[in-house]
């Protein structure tokens, strides 16, 4: 087929025009030369594989955008109304091939309540090209995000199919966060490299101040008012008084259990103490 | 002296494990006690549950297991890490009475207390004696392993020539539950100590 000059301009022929507005209304394709150049500013051309359209002004801090792509509608536009644009190569039995589209859609029209959102269309197992992620805007106050890598082999992030915070660097070292706790519920320990848990606590004053004369009684030994059929845990406290340190359980039977309290005086009442025994 | 048992010094529902004692303490004499013959039988280490045949037949064929009195529960004998019951019940006979000869000091309290021994089937008595904040009890002799208390600790003031005046706890094993109670009742136990 041979190719038709436009309006009957030899190839290879440069026009100069101020203004010029190019209407043809049969023209089906533009066929660009390689200049082996990207073109001038102002100036539509290919270099290479690449079509170029380049703009050269004097900003320096400023976004300038180069090209801009329009798909208004002569009806009412709605919710979901949009603009894309189509990337397609070839595949085993397609040529063109849709590989992936990228959609800027409208969730509300509204008079000044406008917002977007950025779809990115891919392909799964053949089919047509589906919206695989959005970006998209938050009624005005807008969702920004930066992903950057360097890394050396892929990486796979499963999101999981729930609403729900991502842990941020200003939120990830909150214990309520790590341990999904709510609030009052303290978890205390940490697992040691054995995999053995170990309970920790801090105390204050961090060491023993003073010297104190700890006394003793006799052991004490109480009987369950009913046999358990298997040795129960045994608990004492309740004491009131204030130089009761503490008693010491042990000798735990089925029928009974033996105590020692011990505290720093000698003469206190040592009377009032209570238990548990926990057992079948 | 005055032999007692209270809930929690001394007197214990059997439950449901076979615990049982007939072995009694009296005072024969101004400063002498004498502990009467009789058996006692400890409760072992065990789990209650309702017994269901195909699944406890293998149980109670091996011994580990024994039916219980209401022939709906089952007592299993808790087993250790080979399948062994790791503390069967057991009963323990005292095959004669025996006298205790109770000494005050003239200037210092005496603490005395008795324990059960065990030794195979065997029982016997092991009396404790210590001078209050100057000696500690003894242990038990070479071969003999203590069972339980049988009269708790008591004090006996400098120079008592007569222990009428003083009062004696003493283990006592009633069958069963508390009246109006069951084993449900008594998985948590609380008392003063």
């Amino acid at each position: 087929m041979a190719v038709l000059d436009i309006l009957g301009i030899p190839d290879n022929t440069s026009i100069t025009q101020a203004a010029m507005d190019m209407d043809a209304g049969g023209l089906a394709q533009i066929i660009f030369a390689d200049p082996a150049a990207t073109p001038a500013s102002g100036e539509l051309g290919r270099s290479g594989s690449t079509l170029y359209y380049r703009i050269t002004d004097a900003r320096t801090a400023t976004t300038t955008r180069a090209l801009g792509i329009i798909a208004d509608t002569t009806g009412t536009p709605a919710a979901s109304i949009g603009v894309g644009m189509l990337f397609q190569a070839e595949s085993a039995d397609e040529a063109p091939a849709d590989f992936g589209a990228l959609d800027f859609v409208a969730s509300d029209i509204g008079a000044g309540t406008e917002d977007t959102y950025a779809s990115v269309l891919l392909r799964v197992a053949g089919r047509a090209l589906d919206e695989k992620y959005r970006l998209s805007s938050t009624a005005g106050d807008g969702f920004a995000a930066l992903l950057t890598h360097a890394v050396t082999a892929d990486r796979t992030y499963t999101l999981p199919d729930e609403t729900g915070a991502i842990l941020t660097d200003t939120g990830h070292n909150v214990a309520a966060a790590i341990h999904g706790l709510p609030a009052s519920v303290n978890v205390l320990g940490n697992r040691d490299a054995a995999g053995e848990f170990v309970q920790r606590a801090t105390t204050d004053p961090a060491a023993l101040a003073g010297a104190s004369t700890f006394y003793t009684g006799g052991a004490i030994s109480p009987t369950f008012a009913v046999a358990f059929s298997t040795t129960p845990y045994v608990a004492w406290g309740g004491i009131t008084d204030a130089f009761i340190m503490g008693a010491m359980v042990f000798s735990v039977t089925t029928t009974g259990f033996s105590y020692r309290m011990f505290g720093t005086t000698d003469t206190q009442d040592a009377s009032g103490g209570r238990f548990i025994a926990l057992g079948v | 002296m005055t032999i007692l048992s209270e809930v929690g010094r001394g007197l214990i529902y059997a439950g449901d494990t076979p615990l049982a004692l007939t072995i009694a303490v009296e005072q024969t004499w101004p400063m002498q006690l004498t502990v009467r013959a009789g058996s006692f039988t400890s409760t072992g280490q065990a789990r209650i549950r309702p017994y269901d045949p195909p699944i406890h037949a293998a149980l109670l064929a091996s011994g580990k297991g024994e039916l219980l009195a209401d022939g709906k529960r089952i007592r299993g004998w808790i087993q250790d890490k080979t399948g062994a019951p790791r503390d069967i019940a057991k009963r323990y006979t005292l095959a004669a009475d025996r006298t205790i000869a109770l000494t005050s000091d003239p200037t210092r309290p005496v603490a005395y207390a008795v324990d059960l021994l065990g030794q195979g089937a065997a029982a016997d008595v092991f009396v404790k004696r210590r001078i209050v904040g100057v000696d500690l009890f003894g242990s038990p002799p070479p071969g003999w392993k203590a069972l339980h208390g049988l009269v708790y600790e008591f004090i006996l003031p400098p120079g008592l020539t007569d222990v009428a005046s003083v009062e004696v706890f003493v283990l006592t094993v009633t069958p069963g539950f508390p009246p109006g109670t069951g084993s449900d009742d008594w998985t948590t136990q609380t008392g003063g100590a």
